[in-house]
């Protein structure tokens, strides 16, 4: 693979973890790794997902770890780019919810937006 | 067990078996058509199912056969043959046999129904051992029974995902059961810190409806139940209908999950707020426990929803016997007749403003009643078309012919009691169509005709009546040859001038038939003069229209009801008549004048038409002289126009029509009685029976 399936951009304001690819189990521990690396900098972290092709469970839990973790740092998060294969995997495995979860402190549960 | 349960199984196995020998009879014109088979398969197995409910396992063990072979064709490991199609209209017909000797404590030939399921066993030598005795099957487990709803609680172990299992495609396989609320669970779900990302932290709660059974959730899972902790539960079993498609309560939902105990609710509920939000706050749930509680909630109210409108349509519609419809029709008859009494009475009493206005209001009510209690009786004459398919099916395969039947205007409506007095003279029509009309594949080609011969049955409403027309493109009728047999059995003299029509109708004489040997179809002689006598019996008349080579079309004039007619009432002496007023074309004065101009001979000139008549006084031998100025009621039978003098015409009549009785049945020119507002009896007139006395 010539391009990295995780890249991690430094902006000025916010730094953005760009998936390409799966966004799968195979890459599940590259894209952990990623986002600590990225709230570790404590700017504005952005998910940027508009690469991704496929995702699976893991992909799914890791949004909602970064999510979890967000709320941990004080470091917000933004999910951008999720297109409707991402979608449809949610509604699948039963992400698609009315009520966030029990960390759903700051009124934004990536999950409820689908709802 | 409940002889209700057991009438209405009975009642319901009637209709499936009528629907099963249609969709068998489809099934044989579209073998590729697997909506059909599905529609026979469903049919046999709700027979099965709930035959055992009601006790009728050997109707049970039975269909239990067929449907396993059925089952096959479902799966496409069985073609539909002619041969199937013949056998599964066999053990249709052996089930109605079971169900009749259940009904009269008969025992039924069990050698016949082993001969059917050996019939089916040849047809499946591979899968011989898959025709065995039904298994006890519970509700909602294999085949296609009553949707259920389930919640099946699917906590995966962390490493399964390792294993290669991806639990994504197990929960599609359940979606694709049905109806399906699936609900994540991401407490488990870790901060990236804490977390594996290469472990499974969701575990989920899916509420799905399906008909499938919980076996077939069970082999979804087949494959990881070993790492995984999963509970299927029933929390809805489809029969809940009429709780207004509500469902538990949200407590109710989080107590018998296990999420919560009886006392932790009992204790949120003495606070004023919202259950849920209680819940969460004492920290005895999260909140994702409470929305997956909540969408079962939902869904189960949804699928209760939709369900509602399936459950009002059963109830819009009971089931009645037909004796307690005779009886309603009997009484709204009786009601009719009081009713014309009160309305005499009430006329003869004028002044009485008051009971002339509720004399006209209850006549006005009698006549909706009447009007209504006799359109309860209508029922369309589409099922006993269909029994004609199976008919044609059968003769012509008999016989060797190839008859195709289509109808039209299955949905007309008849009298129940007409409809079943129908029956008989149309099988009789029909055979005949077969067996003398239709000719044998090789004739028809050589006549330059399609190979496959073709009756049309059809019935369209005219007036206050039904026309059913058989119509066949067979040899259609010699004349030469029903008239050679109709010199030779004496019934016309040898030189009788008689038009193809009136040839034709010789047909209907007793003993009369051209078929030059006896089959088991027709050719007895017997039939078509009985037809005859039943469809005047049901005062109605037959036309019968025919072209060499090309076919024969008999169409049938049938009265809608036999219960209650519009007749018009006459008067001669003193006795009073009725005759029905569909009839009637119109009324002439006759004066002495009249009489003595045609020097005795009973015609009457009306509008440059000769009209014949006939002296009703003179027929019945009625005493005492007639009025100066009689009046004669010219009737309208198929185009023929006859007189029947009378003293006085009174008017129009309700007339309840009620059978003369054993004794006086054979009494010429009168098919029955009726009885006025004043109590006394007035005959009903058989006019065609008077027309053809007064012709022959």
């Amino acid at each position: 693979m010539d391009t990295p399936s995780v890249k991690i951009s430094r902006k000025k304001d916010r730094t953005v973890v760009a998936v390409n690819g799966p966004m799968t189990i195979g890459q599940a521990g590259e894209l952990r790794a990623g986002l600590l690396k990225a709230f570790d900098l404590g700017k504005l972290v952005e998910l940027s997902l508009t690469g991704v092709t496929e995702v699976d469970i893991t992909g799914l839990q890791l949004i909602c770890s970064s999510h979890k973790t967000s709320l941990l740092k004080d470091v917000a998060l933004s999910i951008t780019g999720d297109g409707e294969n991402l979608s449809s995997v949610a509604r699948v495995a039963g992400m698609v919810r009315h009520a966030g979860c029990a960390h759903h402190t700051d009124g934004i549960c990536f999950w409820m937006k689908e709802a | 067990m409940n002889d209700n349960f057991a009438q209405a199984f009975k009642d319901e196995a009637r209709e499936l078996l009528g629907d099963l020998e249609d969709a068998l009879l489809e099934m044989e014109d579209n073998p590729q058509d697997m909506g059909i088979v599905g529609r026979v398969f469903r049919t046999m197995h709700t027979i099965k199912g709930s035959g055992a409910m009601f006790g009728f396992d050997d109707i049970a063990s039975f269909t239990h056969n067929v449907e396993t072979v059925y089952d096959l064709v479902r799966n496409g490991e069985l073609e539909v043959s002619r041969e199937l199609v013949s056998l599964s209209l066999s053990a249709r017909d052996r089930i109605l046999a079971m169900l009749e000797a259940a009904e009269s404590g008969r025992v039924v030939d069990q050698s016949v129904n082993d001969m059917v399921i050996e019939g089916f066993r040849a047809l499946v030598p591979m899968a011989a051992g898959a025709v065995s005795p039904p298994e006890t099957e519970m509700p909602g487990e294999g085949g296609e029974g009553t949707p259920a709803t389930y919640r099946i609680r699917f906590r995966p172990d962390p490493g399964i995902l390792g294993c290669g299992v991806n639990p994504l495609s197990l929960l599609r396989e359940l979606q694709e059961l049905g109806p399906c609320t699936v609900v994540a669970h991401t407490a488990s779900v870790h901060p990236l810190a804490q977390l594996d990302p290469e472990q499974c932290h969701l575990s989920w709660d899916i509420i799905l409806t399906t008909a499938a059974g919980e076996n077939a959730i069970n082999d979804v899972f087949i494959f990881v139940a070993d790492d995984c902790q999963i509970s299927i539960t029933v929390i809805d079993d489809g029969s809940h209908q009429d709780e207004g498609g509500g469902y538990k309560k949200l407590g109710e939902i989080l107590i018998e999950r296990g999420d919560l105990t009886a006392e932790q609710m009992d204790e949120l509920l003495g606070r004023q707020k919202r259950f849920g939000e209680l819940a969460v706050e004492a920290g005895l749930v999260d909140t994702e426990t409470v929305a997956s509680a909540l969408l079962e909630q939902q869904h189960v109210k949804d699928v209760r929803q939709e369900r509602q409108p399936q459950a009002a349509e059963a109830a819009s519609s009971i089931r009645v016997t037909a004796e307690k419809l005779d009886v309603l029709v009997n009484l709204v008859g009786e009601l009719v007749t009081v009713q014309a009494r009160l309305s005499l009475v009430a006329q003869e009493l004028k002044k009485h403003a008051e009971l002339v206005s509720v004399a006209e209001e209850v006549e006005r009510l009698t006549n909706d009643l009447r009007d209504n209690a006799l359109d309860i009786r209508m029922l369309p004459i589409g099922a006993t078309f269909s029994k004609f398919k199976r008919l044609v099916r059968d003769l012509s395969s008999e016989l060797g012919k190839e008859i195709e039947l289509t109808t039209a205007g299955a949905e007309t409506e008849l009298d129940k009691t007409v409809i079943e007095k129908l029956n008989d003279p149309l099988v009789h029509i029909i055979r005949n169509s077969i067996d003398h009309g239709i000719e044998t594949p090789e004739k028809r080609l050589s006549k330059g005709k399609p190979k496959s011969g073709r009756i049309h049955l059809s019935a369209v409403h005219s007036g206050d009546s039904v026309l059913i027309t058989v119509r066949d493109d067979g040899a259609g009728l010699n004349v030469e040859a029903i008239r050679a047999k109709a010199v030779e059995r004496k019934v016309i003299p040898a030189h009788a001038e008689l038009s193809d029509r009136e040839i034709y109708q010789l047909i209907f004489s007793p003993g009369f038939s051209t078929a030059s040997k006896v089959t088991s179809v027709s050719g007895r002689g017997v039939g078509m003069d009985v037809v005859k006598q039943a469809i005047e019996g049901l005062r109605g008349s037959i036309d019968v229209k025919s072209e060499e080579g090309r076919g024969t079309t008999i169409t049938l004039k049938i009265p809608l009801t036999l219960a209650i007619i519009e007749s018009l009432l006459v008067q001669i002496g003193k006795d009073r008549f009725v005759l029905p007023l569909s009839m009637v074309d119109e009324c002439i004065l006759l004066s002495q004048e009249d009489i003595e101009r045609n020097h005795g001979r009973d015609i009457l000139l009306v509008r440059e038409q000769l009209v014949p008549y006939v002296p009703l006084r003179k027929l019945f031998r009625i005493q005492g002289g007639a009025p100066a100025i009689q009046q004669v009621v010219i009737c309208n039978l198929e185009g023929r126009r006859i007189g029947l003098a009378v003293d006085w015409v009174i008017g129009e009549h309700q007339t309840v029509i009620k059978s003369l009785g054993r004794m006086y049945q054979q009494v010429e020119g009168m098919s029955g009685a009726t009885i006025l507002g004043d109590g006394s009896v007035a005959l009903i007139l058989d006019v065609p029976a008077i027309m053809q006395a007064a012709e022959g």
